[in-house]
This record gives structure tokens, sequence and C-alpha cells, in this order.
């Protein structure tokens, strides 16, 4: 090049761009700065070829130079590179004007402009590039610059097009694998709070590479090349263009803040970006315009997430025979092609059954919807809305999804269009926001889905040591609840307080009501909602102190509680970032809940309920029941604590009544079907040998007693609590048998028939073979308990099992004043507090108990 | 220059940081450790099965000082961290030779 000429350039290639920023400060037009830079830098490609190459732009034959990747497509961001091909048939020619071809290199190098220049021949670019597939992707957007124009026509119409069509499974199976990789390392989410706008899920580089699956697409149905937007799904063409342009706008704003190619959107550029309504604006709030952005990147992940189902095909036998698999999961409603749910029949979906039938579907198999099934229920959806549901049906709807396996995936579909708002319009406060600290890794609704997931995906056989976490989701009574609680935990944030518990609890105790709960559904959901930061708060303090787990356990209240509030905190913590939960985080979470969950076992006779002693759920028993007045008093005098947090208000005033009619008929049953089991709740006064009779009798009958719990109050008076399966479907087939079943308890224990008789009914049967063995183990405790001495017995599940340990402890003269019977699988887990003569057991009484249940739990039932 | 590992319980760390904050110490590096020194763990059943506690949960502090506070900070520790009780901690204090800050490669305190 003469002397100042590349200077001169360079100069007016600095003119220009600084021209264009400020431009780009006036108008916020990206689109307007891609357009501007790429006709710079093409009129600085023609300069330099006649320069160095041929003072005719035309020549000289046998070369061109060619732009390529997003050069080509003409969107050349401030900062970003410049991909130019030297295209060739004659590689001679291209070798003698080597020297050339540098130069015009060296004079944009030395403009600052990042060039990745190439020379390759017609043959290089009819080949596949299997370890660099990004060269032939970017051969998709080539666009002549300079030189041979026929030598360009025969890349353009002949060299790609027979390349595509031959390689084109392979390409775009290895653009599948980039890009999926790509968006495995951000964690499949567009929700990341300093998104990098480019390579995140629903960047930019999304936007690209569905443009070149649209390509590939359109070559492999129709051969040629075909326009790009043909390919995409109508209902998404136009927000596309949007997205596309707001991204662009965002990119150019970050590229001009920092000076480079630097396309990572961190806080302070948020705030700078919705300051200066970048591409938005709707105010400087930098919550919002961040809002305004993940709206723009799902739009793009959608498109993004169809074309990769719609274009990439299977990729191994192996992987053909597992969709094959899935699709043999098809239903009446629905097919499954490729991992893809396709609806059977477009027209039902205005029945809100079929509608909410589809997320179910979702949440059951984890697969996602197609294009046109995706269409169908945004088209379906103003239907269902105006059907107005009543908030039972909602949470039926709502219910049915968050308790399978893959609830996070139907819940994030849901939300994607449109869908969840109707079942549970508090969630829109939190939808794409933004908490600004340096902790949370997550927009608010993401994190939540997150939860979500973390419950789901807890397993038994997990290797991560979380196992002691993973056996209680197993163990929980309602899984549905505990996601509820999950997704309302953070509800409160979108209100501006520093109290979003308080703000979330207002908002669960309202979805509660409008889903008409019972009371003791309301006071679980509030309860873990409320409490949702007291277990992480406990970890934070001495966890090894008595104090701090004493404390806990009283907030908490029952075991069952403490089960949901443990994995709500444990779904929470890992939730927030992909580091928060570390092993020695978790490890603490469960040593935790193990000393609470032991100290809630071993404490309940020290706990009781005395007169004068403040109690909420006391309070509101008196408020629904005055005209109890003093028989309340006197029947929770002395009572475990335990006994009020198991038992809902209307239960214990129903018990109340029970009890007072004592006098007329000394043994007061009431049985109740519960959620498939059955509850017999049995008052009577305290007599020898009453628990051993009562779980005699249920055995006699065939029943499965799961869980149970027996207490007594100062005067004697016993509540014992049965859950228990019918076996053989007795109570269950005929509704006459319930009035025998509950008599045969009064017949027994007013001596009018014996025990013997009714344990001869069923009594013989022999139980199933177990399909896992359990160790039995005894452990015997005279610390925990001022009064009594605890034993824990866990042993296999049997027929009659309950029976035969209490006829033990009534054969060595043992009075049981608590017994907390639970079953986990195949594990009996039994914890009794027993007493003899009022005192606990000496040593000798204690080695003489073990010896007679060792021999019992030996035998075979 | 010092260094100063502190081995604390980790309900303190927000104590000792506070009181770190309070004379000026504003860098330091947190570790989630286990470990026992004399206070030996001890077993737990949970559902018959045996859980044994023997390493302990602690939190490890490392902070790098010049010499002439090192005693003030010593004391803004063991006056946060203490409870009187067994597993209360320690403290261990080691010479460095030099400190290098990676980013302009100041060296000695000036890079602290």
């Amino acid at each position: 090049m003469a002397p100042g000429i590349g200077q001169q350039l360079k100069a007016e290639y600095l003119e220009g761009s600084e021209r264009m920023r400020s431009e780009f400060e006036h108008t916020r037009s990206g689109r307007a700065v891609l357009l501007g830079r790429t006709a710079m830098v093409d009129s600085l490609a023609h300069q330099l070829w006649r320069h160095h190459i041929d003072p005719d732009l035309a020549l000289p034959a046998g070369l061109a130079l060619v732009a390529i990747g997003g050069y080509g497509r003409g969107v050349l961001a401030p900062y970003s590179d410049v991909d130019l091909l030297f295209l060739t048939d004659q590689p001679a020619l291209a070798a003698a004007r080597q020297d050339a071809i540098r130069a015009l290199c060296q004079d944009l190098w030395d403009m600052r402009i990042k060039l990745s220049p190439t020379t390759r021949t017609l043959e290089d670019c009819d080949r596949l590039h299997r370890d660099n597939p990004e060269f032939n992707i970017s051969l998709l957007d080539c666009r002549l610059l300079a030189g041979d124009y026929d030598l360009f026509r025969r890349l353009h119409d002949q060299v790609i097009p027979r390349a595509v069509l031959r390689d084109w499974q392979e390409l775009v199976l290895l653009l599948a694998e980039v890009n999926e990789t790509r968006h495995h390392q951000a964690g499949d989410t567009i929700f990341h709070l300093e998104p990098n706008i480019k390579d995140a899920p629903g960047g930019l580089r999304d936007y690209n590479v569905s443009c070149w699956l649209a390509l590939l697409n359109g070559f492999s149905r129709v051969r040629e090349w075909t326009t790009i937007t043909d390919h995409f799904p109508a209902s998404l063409r136009d927000r596309v263009d949007e997205a596309r342009d707001f991204l662009t706008s965002v990119r150019c704003f970050l590229h001009y803040r920092a000076g480079r190619d630097d396309n990572q959107l961190n806080w302070e550029a948020q705030q700078a970006a919705a300051e200066a309504q970048i591409g938005y604006d709707g105010g400087a709030d930098a919550a919002e315009w961040m809002r305004y952005y993940y709206r723009q990147a799902r739009v793009v992940n959608r498109l993004f997430s169809s074309m990769m189902s719609e274009v990439v095909p299977t990729r191994s036998s192996l992987f053909k025979q597992f969709q094959s698999w899935r699709q043999r999961l098809s239903t009446g409603e629905f097919s499954c092609v490729n991992g893809r749910i396709f609806l059977q029949q477009p027209s039902a979906l205005v029945s809100p059954e079929h509608f909410f039938n589809c997320f179910e579907f979702v949440a059951q198999h984890g697969f996602k919807f197609a294009a046109s099934t995706d269409l169908r229920i945004e088209q379906a959806l103003p239907g269902i809305a105006a059907q107005e549901l009543t908030g039972p049906q909602r949470w039926a709807a709502l219910r049915k999804i968050l308790i399978r396996p893959h609830a996070a995936r139907a819940l994030r579909a849901m939300q994607e269009l449109g869908v969840l708002g109707l079942l549970l319009p508090e969630f829109r406060a939190v939808e794409s926001l933004v908490i600004r600290d340096f902790y949370h890794r997550y927009t608010v609704d993401e994190h939540t889905f997150r939860a979500v997931d973390a419950i789901h995906n807890l397993r038994p056989d997990t290797k991560n040591g979380n196992r002691g976490l993973a056996h209680l989701v197993g163990e929980l009574e309602r899984l549905d609840l505990l996601i509820l609680a999950l997704l309302l935990h953070d509800v409160g944030k979108a209100r501006q307080t520093d109290d979003h518990l308080t703000a979330s609890l207002e908002v669960a105790m309202e979805v509660c009501r409008r889903f008409e709960f019972p009371p003791e559904d309301e006071e679980m959901v509030c309860f873990l909602v409320a409490y949702h930061m007291d277990l992480s708060a406990a970890m934070r303090r001495d966890i090894f102190d008595p104090e701090t787990i004493h404390a806990l356990a009283r907030r908490v209240g029952t075991p069952e509680r403490l089960k949901m509030l443990a994995l709500l905190t444990y779904a929470d913590i890992g939730s927030v970032n992909p580091t928060a939960l570390s092993p020695w985080k978790a490890e603490n979470l469960w040593r935790v809940y193990f000393a609470t969950a032991n100290y809630l076992n071993r404490s309940v006779d020290d706990e009781r309920v005395h007169a004068g002693g403040e109690d909420e759920q006391v309070a509101r028993i008196r408020l629904l029941a005055p005209h109890l007045g003093r028989r309340l008093r006197d029947f929770l005098e002395g009572l475990p604590q335990r006994y009020l947090r198991l038992h809902a208000a209307d239960e214990i005033i129903q018990h109340v009544e029970m009890a007072s009619q004592l006098g007329s008929q000394p043994v007061q049953t009431q049985l109740r079907r519960v959620r498939g089991d059955f509850t017999l709740t049995v008052i009577a006064q305290d007599r020898p040998g009453l628990f051993a009779t009562l779980a005699g009798v249920l055995a006699g009958w065939g029943m499965n007693i799961l869980k149970a719990d027996a207490f007594a109050n100062d005067s004697g008076v016993v509540v014992d609590t049965f859950v228990f399966t019918d076996s053989f479907k007795t109570l269950e087939m005929n509704i006459q048998e319930w009035e025998r079943f509950q008599k045969s308890f009064r017949d027994v224990l007013s001596g009018a028939v014996p025990l013997e008789k009714v344990a001869r009914k069923r009594g013989s049967r022999a139980g199933k073979a177990p399909k896992v063995k359990v160790q039995t183990s005894l452990n015997f405790d005279q610390e925990s308990s001022s009064h009594s001495t605890i034993i824990e017995v866990v042993t296999q599940d049997r027929p009659g099992l309950l029976h035969r340990m209490a006829a033990v402890f009534a054969e060595c003269g043992c009075n049981i004043e608590v017994a907390l019977i639970d079953t986990e699988g195949e594990m009996a887990i039994d914890t009794f507090y027993l007493r003899v003569a009022g005192k606990k057991l000496t040593d000798e009484q204690c080695s003489q108990l073990r010896a007679a249940l060792e021999l019992e739990l030996e035998m075979e039932p | 220059m010092t260094k100063l590992e502190a081995v604390i319980q980790p309900s303190k760390l927000d104590a000792v940081k506070e009181a770190l904050l309070a004379i000026g110490i504003d860098g330091l590096t947190v570790l989630e450790v286990r470990g026992h020194g004399r206070q030996k763990g001890h077993t737990e059943f949970y559902r018959g099965r045996e859980y044994s506690v023997d390493l302990l949960p602690k939190i490890k502090l490392e902070i790098v000082l010049r010499d002439d506070v090192v005693d003030e900070v010593i004391k803004a520790i063991i006056s946060s961290a203490h409870t009187g009780k067994i597993g209360d901690g320690k403290i261990f204090i080691s010479r460095i030779d030099e400190a290098i800050r990676i980013r302009n490669e100041e060296r000695g305190t000036d890079a602290l």
C-alpha cells in the first residue's frame, strides 16, 4: 500500500466508527450499527482489494474474496470478528498472491479489526470438516465482496448445496451437539442473573443456530437455498424479529461500553442499559428492564428449541430405539415423536381436563411439546380462561402436575405458554424477577422451578451424599403440599419489602383459601412458607447445642412438618446457585434434621398441655367450639403437646365430645377414610394391655397398620389413633362392615368377646415373603425422657407385629404412656414410652424386656 | 508478615467477621472444614441406623497480616469466638516470607 493510504483508511474507519457510536447513543438502534459497520468494512475490503490484489474489483479470475459467518450475514457488531474467505480454484494462483493477501489482512489488522482470514479451494469447501464444523456452517452465510463472480457462484450454487445435501445429517448433528453442550454448560436455563447475551441460552447464538437449521432444513426439503424465516414456526416469526433486534441493540451497547467484544450483561451494565433505555423504554428500573430481556430471551429460546426438535434427526440406532420406546407411551390423547408431544385430537383441547392433561403428561414423562402443540395450547387458552374454574378445580389440576417426577418441566412450559397464571396468578409477580445480590444466580421463578426439580430428583439411590434426605421424600404423606409451598415460598419477593417471609405467607394464605384447603392443609403450607428460613438459621448456630435443637423442635412441632421443612430447605439452598449446597452444608442439614427428629420422638411425654399454657391450636378450638368450656380443659390436661400438633382442631373437638360420652359408652370409636387409608380413633379409660388389645383386633381383621399414636391425659383417658390399609378390602367393599368392625373393639374391650376369637378371623394368614430384609434394632433410652424409658424398635414389618410387641410389654408389666408407630416400606419404626408401676424401667427390667422382645421378633408370624 | 489460621465454630463466623471488620480487617479466606481436636465425636441413632459424628463441622479462617496488627486480631478472634465450651477451636500462627498481588505484582505488605 502506498504510504499514507493505510493511515487514511484507518482514519476514515475510526471516524466512521465514532459517528456510528454517536448515532447509536441517539437512536439506540443496534440494527443500524450492524448494517453500518458491515458497509464500512465492505468499503475497506473493496479499496484494499483494488490496491493489493487487482484494480478491477471483479478480477482476477480464479480468486474471490468472500465474507462468511456474521460478516457474511451483514451483522457486524462494533467489536465482533470479521471472517474472510479467500476462495480459489487454482491453488497456484493463491500461492502466487499470498503476499498480497497477507498485506490486505495486515492492513485490516492495523485498523484493529479482529480478522479471521482463511484461504480455501472449492474442494476444501466441498468436504465436511468434522474437526471444524463451524467452517462449514459459516459458509452458509457467504457473500461475495470482490474477485471472480463465477467462482463465487460455483461455491454458492453448486458446492454448498451439494455438500449440504450429502452431509446434511452429520452436519446437523454436529451443530446440535456443540450447542447442546453450550446450553448444558449454562445450566440449560435462560434465567441467569448476569447472562452472556451471545452464548447463553436465549442469546444471539441461539438465533443464529436457528437460522442455520432453517437453511439446512430448506436444503433437505427443496434441495436449494430458501428463505430462513419461512421455516420458523408461524407463531414466533414476529416476536423473533423483535427479540433479535432487542438483543442486537444490547450487544452493541455492551460492546461500546466495554470497548471490546464483551457480551456479558453484568449488573452494572444492566443498570446502565435500563437507564439508557436500550431496546426497552419501560423506565430506568434495572429489574424491570431485565424482565423484558428474559421475555425476549425466552422467545429466542423457544425458537431454538423448536428448530432443534423439528430439524435435528435422531442420533444413533440406540437413541432411535430409546425414542421408539418412548413413543410407546403415546396414548389416545397424545403421541410422542422424537421426544416431542403431539396432540392426537387437537379439537378436544376445549375441555379443561384435556387441556391440563397435556401438562400432566409432560410432568409424568418429561417430554417437550411440539411446536404445533404449543400453538394449539395458546389458541385454546382464552377459551379455558373464560370457563372460570373454581378454586378446588384449579388445585386439582395443579396438584396432578406437582406430584409428577418432571413437574418443573411442566411448570416451565405452563409459564411460557401463559397457563401457570391461570391456576396460580400470584406466581406472575415473580416471573423473571431478579434478586440483585451476589448469592442468587437465578431469577426467582427459575430458582423456584429448580427447587421443585431438586425434590423430584432426590432418590434413595442417589450417590451425592443426600441419601438420608432422599429417603424422606418417600416417607412424605403430602408431597403435593410440599411442592406447593416451594412454589409459594418466595412469591413475597415481588413486593418491595425487607420481610419476604410475611409477604409470602400472606400470599400463601390467600392461595389456600382460594383452593378451599381444609385447615390442616392450609396450616401445613403456611407453616412451610413462613418458616422456610428456620432450618437454615439453625444451621448457622451451634448444631450440637441441645438448645438449638430444642428450639427448632418447639417451632416445628411434629416429625412430618420437620421432614417437609428439611426437604424444602435442601431444595431452597441447592437452587440458589450450583455451589450453595456444599457437601459440608448438606451433611449439616442432615445432622440438624435427625437430631431434631430424635428429639421430637424422645421428648413427647415431657412436653405436655397444662392449664394456663398459651397455645395457638387450643385458642383456635376455643374459638370454633366455645360450648366445650371446661370439658376441653379437662380433656387436654396432661396430654402431650404432640397430640395438639398431630390432630386438626375439628378432630380434637370430636375427641372431646367422644370423651364426654365415656360414662354411657366406655369405649368410643370413630372410623374415617382419609386419602385411601382408614383412620380409627379409640377413646377409652386406660387399662392394662389396652394398646395391645386394639392392635390385636386390627390384626384379627387383617388390617395393616401404617401409623399409630397413643396418648393419655392426666385423668387416664387414652386417645389411640391407627392409620391402616384394608388388606382384604373388607371395609372398602362393605360399608355395613364399618359398624361391625367398630363394634368388635367395644366387644373385646368390654370382655363380651375374647380377643382370641377375633384374632382367629385372619390371624392365621401368612404374610408375603419380604422383598427387603430389615435387621432388628432395639434401642433403650433412659435419658431423653424424665418420666419414661424410651424404646425404639426398628424391625421387619409383618402382620400383627404391633399387637405382638404390645403384648410383650403387657406381659412384662409395662404400661405404654406414649406410642409413635411408623412404617417406611417394609420397615416398622416404632417408639414406645414405657413405665412400670408409674416409674422408669430398672436396668433389670430393661434386660428382661429386651430378651422377651428379641425372642418374639425372632419368631416368624 | 504473619498468617493466622483460626479454626472456629461455624456458628461464630458472623461474630468473628464483624469483630475483624471493626478493627479494619476486611480480607479473609473462609473454608468449610471438618475435624476434631480433643473434642471427640459421638454416635447418634436415627431409625435404627447408626450415624457416627466423629468429624465435626468447623470453619477455618485464613488471614495474612502485617506483624504490627497480629495481637489485636488474635484478641478480636478470641473474644468473638469464645464460648468457654469444648470445641471453641484454635488459632495457628506462622511466618509468611512474601506476598504478591497477581494483578500488578505488588509485593510485601502492599500486596495484602
